[in-house]
């Protein structure tokens, strides 16, 4: 029976394409997967555990990816049980009335969850700081060896990428990434088209991918000496 | 109607630019489509690394643009003895110029009262007479100190029949200055005041 509410997402094989056409204002929204959320709500609250399965399988990977980000990797099994957990016991007690915002809801959960543990961890700190004063420096919760490598491998590679192109070129990223300049204001004061500025930063995109890619696999990309200093 | 989130959206997503009406809609999508995620992980990794490498470009960063100065400079050493020479040459001719313009000399005649200050020339050295400070014993330590107190010049001066006197041989700038006499006990026994003009 869930096999029918995990039908295949509707998704496109390719990027989409408007955007190689050169995008004007105002992207539509992308159109959700199709999964049948009354099959999957109304077998939660009967106590199916193939429901909650399926809830599990849709939302996990994505769950995962939200705390991550926002919570760094720390206890993140953890959390991911302590949102379903949550999303499972508000369909079980009639709180979520229309299932078609099952999405919705989940995403509020995850919100909530991030708001809470940032909040928690705030409070930490400071009576943390309030007792020890300054023997410890509050450290960014965030930062780890892992997350320092892959930091100085990304502008490494940023850096060869930036290498091999025209100053020009470089002026216009840093317009765009550093200044935060907007892409009409750039385009306006540089003479570019809008599918001139798309052209250039999807080259710079695919090179940083492409020598990313070189790196992952192990091809070699010969980082400088004091690289891993 | 579109499938996945365009480039520009997941650009916008990352920067923090998504208008706030698309960001429920947007991150709804993302709890479910995997590939959507990696494409904000790759467009975040792309945008921190463009923002952290080009923020090194000498343009950006004021330290590392005096640093690729001094490299210019290093690598051409001749070049750089040259403009050195040069500066050395144009500071001398500005100093001696200067110098010529002063007055060999300035008298100063300087007594402890209240009152307006004494002014004077510009001058090379100040031949000073504080003429109220003790006639005879000393020598006495004296010390001419700028108007944030700084000592400029410090010597022993002997007592005579018009006062103390000494030759304050460094040439002031403009500005008020302070003559300070101090006792055998070192304590100040008097303070004097005179102007520099302009």
């Amino acid at each position: 029976m869930f096999a029918a509410a995990l039908q295949a997402p509707v998704m496109a094989d390719e990027l989409v394409t408007a955007e190689e056409g050169g995008r004007p204002e105002g992207d539509a929204v992308p159109t959700l997967p199709l999964y049948d959320w009354t099959l999957i709500v109304d077998g939660i609250r009967d106590g199916d555990p193939k429901a909650m399965e399926s809830l599990y399988r849709i939302f996990a990977k994505g769950v995962r990816f939200f705390l991550l980000r926002n919570l760094g990797s720390e206890e993140l099994e953890d959390r991911v049980h302590d949102c379903f957990v949550i999303v499972i016991e508000a369909i079980q007690n009639g709180e979520l009335r229309e299932p078609e915002r099952l999405m919705g809801y989940v995403r509020t959960v995850v919100k909530r969850q991030i708001a809470a543990t940032i909040d928690v961890a705030v409070q930490q700190r400071r009576r943390h700081a309030d007792f020890e004063d300054t023997l410890f420096c509050v450290s960014d919760w965030r930062e780890n060896p892992e997350r320092t490598v892959i930091a100085r491998q990304r502008a490494e590679i940023a850096r060869r990428v930036l290498a091999g192109i025209p100053a020009r070129d470089r002026e216009i990223l840093n317009r765009f990434y550093v200044l935060e300049q907007s892409q009409d204001q750039i385009c306006r004061e540089l003479g570019l088209s809008y599918n001139q500025f798309r052209l250039l930063k999807s080259r710079a995109k695919a090179r940083f991918g492409e020598l990313g890619r070189r790196l992952a696999t192990g091809a070699g990309i010969r980082f400088r000496r004091d690289f891993f200093k | 109607m579109t499938s996945h989130l365009s480039e520009k959206q997941l650009e916008e997503y990352v920067r923090g630019r998504s208008r706030p009406r698309d960001i429920a809609a947007i991150e709804q999508h993302l709890l479910v489509c995997a590939r959507c995620q990696q494409g904000v992980d790759n467009a975040e990794n792309f945008a921190v690394g463009m923002k952290e490498a080009l923020s090194e470009q000498p343009g950006n960063n004021p330290v590392a643009g005096a640093s690729s100065w001094l490299d210019w400079f290093q690598r051409r050493p001749a070049l750089t003895m040259g403009v050195g020479f040069a500066c050395l040459i144009l500071l001398i001719a500005t100093f001696s110029s200067r110098w010529k313009q002063l007055a060999p000399s300035a008298s100063l005649v300087l007594t402890a009262m209240r009152g307006e200050m004494t002014e004077t020339a510009p001058a090379r050295v100040f031949e000073i007479t504080l003429a109220d400070a003790p006639k005879d014993g000393g020598p006495y330590r004296v010390q001419v100190v700028n108007a944030v107190g700084s000592a400029e010049f410090t010597s022993l001066a002997a007592a005579g029949p018009k006062g103390v006197q000494f030759t304050e041989g460094r040439t002031l700038g403009p500005g008020d200055y302070f003559v300070r006499i101090y006792g055998p006990d070192e304590k100040v026994l008097h303070e004097y005041g005179f102007r520099v003009r302009q």
